[in-house]
């Protein structure tokens, strides 16, 4: 027995064999994961060009507005207009006023490019001019006598625009044949009448594609009781499917018929609920109560009552919270006035308008974080100045001067910005670029 | 009738008793004998004192040639009629001289030889009589080794006769100058009786005179200075010399010229069964020749005087015209059976290793129930087929692989094949060029596997896509006798000789795995090529580490081409060879660290890695020469689609279309039984190191990224997969071969049902891999759809390889994509070319400026690269599409459909943008490979057995 242990290996076989499938296993368990093929971004650099097309004139008063928040000092500014001729050439104007009656687009190279802005302004009343772009949305449009609206394309480009238009109403997507293959003229504009594209048809929804080129758009919707009253109207301007809670404007008193509209573009049913902002505290009002709207659907909610229960509880807007990317607008109107108040996500860093004469009220709100307001007259000197706290939970207003100007509001927070003025007039403040955002540009596998 | 002797010695004291014995036993007694010693270095010179006495000597130094020693001797014999020329290695019969001076009586002959034998076989013979060849060729008429029956015992006039017992009357010998002194050895016998025929003398051989000839200058068994080491040299300058010096002066450019097509002709053929010595003696003896006449020009001049006879006649003496085709025609089918033995050698179907078999198969028959081959042979091939289950189920799995590869017939293109050119000289182009018209134009190296598959196209009527079809077809034949092979010589190894069955079922396991791991529905001919040659790959390997000196050597050559044929296709399979030899010449130095130094241990691995080293060249060396010595071990057609996943390599899946990962735990499970069993431990725990080694270079190159300009690769850890999975199977059967043994050992009915039971799941394995093969693993695979060009603009870039289309993707948040399509699509060959091209940079910042600013210059710069359209694919971005609108310069352009978007760029594209270029190094470079290749075969196939 002893002689057998002696001979025996200090190791089993085992001991010796057993490692070798455990460390191939170990091995072959630890291969990385395949390389991520998707880390491309984005490069972003100052803008170079920036072009906005602007809407033709709704009265001879009527007057461009253009400037840049760029300090640059070399730069040159065209108004282009359909017939390709050039209607001013100007140098770095701090603000420049030039009455223009005609569609035009704004065209600035160099140092005028970041942190352009234009609009068209007629006393109180002022409709942005708008950046060319390839996809657009707006609720709330009508077909009807009661409620037209139009749509004003301008192709800033040397090559025709083709558009394909999709509408949708309370049924679903509307048959509209004539709505493909819109074709907008190189450097032209198109004004697209929806009662003659969907006739009688109401609370539309419209979706436009650019399927070659691109395009700027201004909706104006003309509201009409048919009793021989003069139409009022009022600017539509576009909105985005998000997710982000949108402030519907802030309510104003003198309206009295509001209609809330939503749409759901997304592949799944969005549960949405609405919250009242007040001057100390945002909440769930009692009415309208939470719905779920379902994929491609169209909703039309009348709100005469539950607004002016809101309003008599102090409330300033009506927000609304969805759990997937809706689109939401809320139109009122009186005898004498209409407004259409888009959803409004809030941007973050610099925003601005240009505002017309007359009274007028900032809304601040938005993600706690200090807001510097500045406005400038046409002069460009500084006639409003303050760094103002906004919260989370309430809603901020202060009073701007009458006089006409721009107004710049500058954050590093998420700010929903709103200006409220005479004649119901109703602005967002838009986003200025001043960088641009062109793809990462890198070979491809062998085709 | 008087005669005298004249014996030549050189060292020859081994023979000399003998010689010297037979001398005196002679019926005829020569009137003198004189022997001339040249120079011995052994007791030659005694022996001859002894015999002969100090007056019948004579010493000379060691360079007196062999007339010359005659002509020392010849004024020392006695005045005779006759001279009788004797070697120190020559034995006469007794009668030999008797029968001579008969001949000569009866013949009139004034030179005479006897018939000679080989010494010491006695019965060989060597000569009996001899001419030359128009080549130079020594000609005697007889048969390699041939036996003396008698059949050559006819007195006849021949041209010349060996010196070894060559009777001469004297006055001729001293009319025609006796032996040439520009002949120190060889050669002499054929010049002088060619010069005594010119003269109109009769030479004529008496075959019933009896001579025994050692040849020992000839056979090289002593050395002498007149010869050096290069006797074949000597030989050979000895006949070129013979030749320019007897011919007729007219014949002689023709002659020469005759001489030089034939001596590069023996150079090459010498080459090729790999006597490179022989060869250069070949080429020394002709270069001597032809670039120092004068000895023979001198000669021709000197023999001016000696009267000329009938040509006429002459000639009937010299060999035909077509002796030397017919010795080059016998050539060719010695060298072509020395292929088919050694082949058969390799495949251990030789008489020794059959018998082996057969004695291993004998003695495991004995305690084994009949095996299917125990049907006697002298039934009828179709009988044994049907009264053969195992033949059946074999004969019926290969037929149904056989339909299963019927898909291979027709043009294939997958995501990892591209679509294959028509044209083999498309192959050639890209071996041929250094910079490519491809994409954006690129230096690239070409793929390894090109060369390969444009020299095979050229082979097999330029048909490229037949090749491809070939290759894919090949895995069921050869990929089934490769691991039929592999497991055979590795169960010999470890003295485990398993039923057929057994290696029907892993043979035919190895053939389906391709398909079952989904390789094959995805068109992966790299992994499909590495399946087929892997097992021949790995046996070869296994003959490196074993065997003789020479088998060794030549397992490295082939091992070498082997590696160097999967290499081409999947570089990384080098680095798993290098690590595995790596580990075990480290594994070996821990058990014997001196012999691991030993020249003979480490030498023979280290060429053969290298050899892929030389033959692939062209691939590795301009990566290496830029430093991107990653791209090297870039994946089959560049393409990331191959990336693997530790949960795939685990499942076994390579492709989209494999089957459930049962067969993988098959393997894994089945492949640690040869670990438990004692008998095969030791060369399973070596197959386990392999696969081990397999997977740490898996995992070694997951973590690797190749920045390449379309991002980053990941290297090829398919082909290392591929090498685990071989291993598993080949451990498997080794496995099952085992329990069976094991089961076969025991008598008891249990085991036989076990082992009935064993045999069905093991060919149950197989068998339902042909089913997944034969169902859904059977049709090629294209998941990707091609791009959305246009048909007018893919025949516009196949016409005309500067009309580019610039094929875009993405958008502002993921990027834009773009590559340039040429002649028509990217072909086999072409996608690594274009992929492991450095970033056109000019290209790049073209198309960031155009989509960030669409200006005209920039516009017309993209016709400047030699980009004609752009195609925008599906879905088309919206906001490049309407920058692309945007900008002047660029036209609409119908696109294939509605999906996708097009442009025309408005300026005539730059002609010059794209070219494709051939630099001579790389021909030199690749002519280099040709020469490597072509040594490589050499040196694997069988050499040229020494005459005995």
């Amino acid at each position: 027995m002893r002689a057998r242990l002696s001979t025996r290996p200090v190791l089993p076989w085992w001991a010796l064999t057993a490692p070798l499938p455990v460390a191939v296993l170990m091995a072959l368990g630890s291969v990385g994961a395949p390389l991520d093929q998707n880390a491309k971004s984005a490069i972003t650099d100052q803008l170079i060009r920036q072009s906005l097309g602007c809407p033709a004139a709704a009265d001879k008063d009527s007057r461009v507005v253009f400037g840049s928040l760029n300090e640059g000092t070399s730069a040159e500014a065209e108004y282009q207009l359909e017939t390709g001729q050039t209607a001013i050439s100007v140098k770095r104007p701090a603000l420049s006023n030039e009455v223009l009656d005609e569609a035009g687009v704004l065209v600035a190279r160099d140092d005028l490019a970041p942190g352009l802005f234009a609009a068209r302004v007629s006393g109180p009343v002022v409709v942005p001019c708008s950046e060319p772009t390839t996809e657009l949305w707006w609720v709330g449009l009508g077909a009807s006598p009661q409620h037209a609206s139009t749509i004003h394309l301008n192709n800033p480009d040397r090559g025709p625009a083709i558009l394909d238009i999709s509408l949708y109403d309370l049924t679903g997507a509307v048959e509209a044949s004539s709505v493909r293959g819109v074709r907008v003229p190189a450097s032209g504009s198109t004004v697209l009448d929806l009662a003659e594209l969907a006739p009688s048809k109401t609370a539309l929804s419209a979706r436009l594609v650019a399927v070659r080129g691109r395009v700027s758009a201004t909706v104006v919707d003309e509201f009409d009781s048919l009793d021989g009253k003069t139409p009022v109207w009022a600017l539509n301007p576009p909105v985005a499917p998000t997710r982000t809670p949108q402030v519907l404007g802030t309510v104003q008193r003198e309206l009295t018929s509001w209609t809330l509209t939503m749409a759901n573009p997304s592949a799944r049913t969005a549960t949405i609920r609405f919250t009242v902002s007040s001057a100390s505290s945002t909440f769930e009002p009692s009415a309208p109560k939470p719905m779920r709207l379902a994929p491609g659907a169209v909703s039309e909610l009348q709100l005469d009552k539950e607004l002016a229960q809101i309003i008599k509880s102090g409330g300033l807007s009506l927000n609304v919270v969805a759990s997937d990317p809706v689109l939401a607008g809320l139109s009122g109107r009186s005898e004498s006035a209409a407004a259409v108040l888009a959803g409004q996500p809030g941007e973050v860093g610099p925003q601005l308008a240009v505002l017309g004469t007359g009274k007028k009220l900032l809304s601040l709100s938005g993600a706690s974080g200090t807001v510097d307001v500045v406005m400038r007259d046409q002069s460009g000197k500084v006639v409003f100045e303050q760094s103002v706290a906004v919260s989370k939970r309430e809603l901020g207003q202060w009073n701007l001067p009458k006089t006409s100007g721009v107004l710049e509001v500058r954050s590093d927070t998420l700010v929903r910005a709103v200006v409220t003025g005479e004649e119901n007039t109703w602005q967002r403040l838009q986003p200025l670029r001043f960088e641009t955002q062109f793809p990462a540009v890198r070979p491809g596998p062998p085709s | 009738v008087s005669v005298s002797a004249i014996l030549v010695s050189h060292s020859g004291a081994a023979w000399l008793p003998a010689v010297l014995s037979s001398l005196q036993q002679q019926t005829v007694t020569p009137l003198g004998v004189v022997a001339v010693d040249t120079g011995s270095k052994d007791e030659s010179p005694d022996l001859l004192r002894a015999a002969l006495g100090e007056s019948g000597v004579v010493l000379a130094d060691r360079s007196t040639t062999f007339g010359h020693a005659i002509d020392l001797a010849l004024p020392l014999t006695p005045d005779s009629d006759w001279i009788w020329i004797l070697h120190d290695d020559c034995a006469p019969a007794p009668d030999a001289l008797a029968q001579l001076l008969t001949a000569a009586e009866q013949t009139g002959a004034v030179i005479v030889g006897p018939k000679i034998r080989e010494w010491p076989s006695l019965r060989r013979l060597i000569e009996v009589g001899v001419t030359i060849s128009p080549t130079g060729m020594r000609e005697t008429g007889l048969e390699p080794g041939e036996y003396d029956q008698g059949q050559h015992d006819e007195v006849r006039e021949v041209l010349a006769v060996n010196t070894a017992g060559m009777l001469v009357r004297r006055e001729v010998f001293v009319a025609l100058g006796g032996f040439d002194r520009n002949l120190p050895i060889f050669g002499n016998d054929l010049d002088f009786g060619w010069r005594a025929a010119n003269a109109q003398h009769t030479t004529v051989v008496a075959p019933q005179a009896l001579v025994f000839h050692a040849e020992a200058a000839h056979r090289g068994v002593r050395s002498t200075p007149l010869t050096g080491r290069h006797r074949f040299y000597q030989e050979r300058k000895a006949a070129l010399y013979t030749l320019l010096v007897n011919r007729p002066g007219w014949l002689v450019p023709f002659t020469l010229l005759r001489l030089i097509g034939g001596s590069l002709t023996r150079i090459l053929g010498l080459f090729l069964v790999r006597q490179p010595g022989q060869a250069l003696d070949e080429l020394a003896a002709l270069l001597t020749t032809v670039f120092k006449p004068m000895p023979w020009i001198a000669a021709r001049h000197a023999r001016r005087k000696l009267p000329r006879g009938d040509a006429r006649h002459v000639r009937t003496l010299l060999a035909p015209w077509w002796v030397p085709y017919r010795h080059g025609l016998d050539w060719l089918t010695d060298l072509g059976s020395a292929l088919v033995l050694q082949l058969r050698e390799s495949l251990g179907r030789a008489p020794t290793a059959q018998a082996e078999a057969d004695s291993a198969v004998t003695e495991w028959s004995a305690n084994a129930e009949p095996e299917a081959e125990d049907i006697s042979d002298e039934q009828g091939l179709l009988v044994r087929w049907v009264t053969n289950p195992l033949a059946m189920v074999s004969t019926l799995f290969l037929l149904g692989c056989l339909v299963a590869t019927l898909p291979v017939w027709r043009a294939i293109t997958t995501d990892y094949l591209p679509q294959t050119p028509t044209d083999a000289a498309v192959w050639w182009q890209l071996v041929r060029n250094q910079e490519h018209a491809l994409g954006a134009g690129s230096v690239a190296p070409t793929p390894a596997y090109v060369p390969v598959l444009a020299f095979l196209s050229e082979v097999l009527f330029q048909q490229p896509q037949l090749i491809v079809s070939l290759l894919f077809f090949a895995l069921v034949p050869i990929g089934f006798w490769g691991m039929w092979r592999l497991v055979k010589t590795m169960s010999r190894a470890v003295n485990l000789d398993p039923p057929k069955w057994v290696l029907v079922g892993g043979s035919g396991l190895h053939i389906t795995l391709p398909a079952l791991s989904g390789v094959w529905s995805d068109g992966r001919l790299d992994l499909v090529v590495l399946f087929t040659f892997l097992p021949w790959l790995a046996k070869t390997t296994a003959g490196v580490f074993q065997g003789e000196r020479g088998q060794r050597w030549r397992a490295v050559w082939r091992t070498g081409i082997l590696l160097s044929l999967c290499c081409a296709f999947v570089p990384t399979l080098w680095l798993v060879w290098l690590a595995a030899t790596a580990v075990g010449l480290l594994g070996t130095a821990l058990w014997a660290r001196k012999e691991v130094l030993a020249q003979e241990v480490w030498l023979p691995p280290a060429v053969m890695l290298v050899c892929p080293a030389i033959l692939l060249l062209n691939w590795w060396l301009p990566f290496a020469w830029r430093g991107d010595w990653l791209q090297i071990w870039g994946p089959f057609g560049a393409t990331n689609r191959s990336q693997l996943t530790a949960a795939e390599i685990l499942r076994g899946q390579l492709g989209d279309t494999a089957a459930e990962p049962w067969w993988i735990a098959v393997l894994f499970f089945f492949g640690l039984l040869p670990l438990v069993s004692k008998r095969t431990r030791w060369p399973s725990q070596v197959a386990w190191l392999v696969i081990g080694v397999a997977a740490v270079v898996s995992l070694v190159f997951s973590r690797v990224a190749i920045e390449v300009g379309s991002g980053a690769l990941q290297p090829a850890i398919s082909g290392p997969i591929v090498v685990v999975m071989l291993s598993l199977t080949l451990l498997t059967t080794l496995g099952f071969g085992v329990v069976v043994d094991h089961l076969t050992k025991r008598k008891s009915s249990l085991s036989r049902i076990s082992r009935s039971v064993v045999m069905v799941g093991w060919l149950l394995l197989p068998v339902v891999g042909l089913g997944w093969w034969l169902g859904p693993a059977r049709s090629f695979a294209s998941v990707s759809s091609p791009p959305e060009v246009p048909a007018y603009m893919m025949q516009s870039s196949a016409e005309d390889a500067t009309q580019g289309v610039l094929l875009l993707s993405g958008g502002p948040e993921s990027g834009v994509s773009y590559s340039i399509l040429r002649n028509g699509g990217v072909r086999l060959g072409e996608a690594e070319i274009v992929a492991f091209a450095p970033e056109n940079r000019a290209l790049t910042d073209l198309l960031s400026g155009i989509l960030r600013d669409p200006q005209r210059a920039a516009v017309d710069g993209l016709a400047d690269l030699g980009i004609d359209y752009i195609v925008l694919s599906a879905p088309p971005n919206r906001d490049v599409a309407a920058t692309l609108d945007s900008a002047p310069g660029l036209q609409q352009a119908s696109a294939e459909d509605r999906s996708s978007r097009a442009w025309d760029v408005l300026k005539p594209v730059n002609q010059d943008a794209v070219v494709n270029q051939a630099e001579p190094w790389w021909r030199f470079m690749l002519g280099f490979q040709i020469l490597a290749l072509l040594v490589l075969a050499v040196m694997a196939a069988p050499g040229r057995r020494e005459e005995p």
